[in-house]
């Protein structure tokens, strides 16, 4: 079965060996369940997003209170 | 969003590169993206820190100085569209990833296990200056104190969540 790949489209590749050459940037979808490092849940634990539509929300919140904190200054 | 597994870590990270760049209006952000595989494993597989008994400020301190020192964004952030703030794109983009990271993280410890739900805050001011004092840090050099910074800007916002001081 094919695998999907999300692609990143802000995002660009820059190859060194091919000089003007540019790719995206697209990584393959997971499939089945996620296992985590051993260390994940130590002694305390980074926030663990609910999937990228999470992680997509919280970017744009981080660049909207950037961009309010150092544009039109 | 990292230290959770090899590809959820990847794909986490590049989701939040490729949004919040687009967010503060840069397109086609340049990145070599290869390198923030390697940089994650540097950061969760660092001997310094056992990762394994790290607490959330160490792991994130390790990704930043691992970020910062292998220098992935090689696009330059438009310094007349962010006055104030020096050209330092990968420094500014690690610590963006370190605060959200840090948004939500638990602790874990003998009296219990806290949650630090509120959002560090950064004035203007501050915010350059850790830039500017984070640029040159490394794996080797810099990101203790980063761990600690990390931890009483946490401190700050959640009170209740800081080793007791008595």
């Amino acid at each position: 079965m094919a695998r999907g790949y999300i692609e990143f489209d802000n995002l660009v590749q820059a190859d060194s060996n091919v000089a003007g050459k540019s790719q995206p940037v697209r990584a393959e979808k997971t499939s089945g369940s996620i296992r985590k490092y051993a260390q994940a849940n130590a002694s305390g634990e980074l926030y663990q997003p609910t999937g990228l539509d999470d992680v997509m929300a919280r970017a744009q919140k981080a660049g909207k209170r950037f961009r309010k904190t150092f544009s039109d200054k | 969003m990292i230290f959770i597994n090899p590809h959820a870590d990847l794909t986490n990270v590049l989701q939040f590169i490729n949004d919040f760049s687009k967010s503060i209006g840069i397109k086609n952000l340049d990145i070599d993206a290869r390198s923030i595989d390697g940089i994650i494993k540097g950061a969760v597989f660092d001997g310094d820190y056992d990762a394994e008994k790290a607490s959330p400020f160490k792991k994130v301190a390790s990704f930043v100085a691992y970020f910062v020192a292998e220098k992935p964004i090689s696009s330059p952030f438009p310094f007349e569209k962010f006055k104030n703030i020096k050209n330092h794109q990968n420094a500014i983009i690690a610590l963006e990833i370190a605060i959200d990271s840090l948004h939500g993280a638990k602790i874990h410890r003998n009296d219990g296990m806290f949650i630090l739900s509120n959002r560090i805050e950064i004035s203007e001011h501050s915010y350059v200056d850790i830039i500017d004092a984070i640029t040159d840090i490394t794996p080797q050099d810099g990101k203790r104190l980063l761990a600690v910074l990390l931890e009483q800007m946490c401190y700050r916002r959640n009170p209740t969540c800081e080793y007791p001081t008595q």
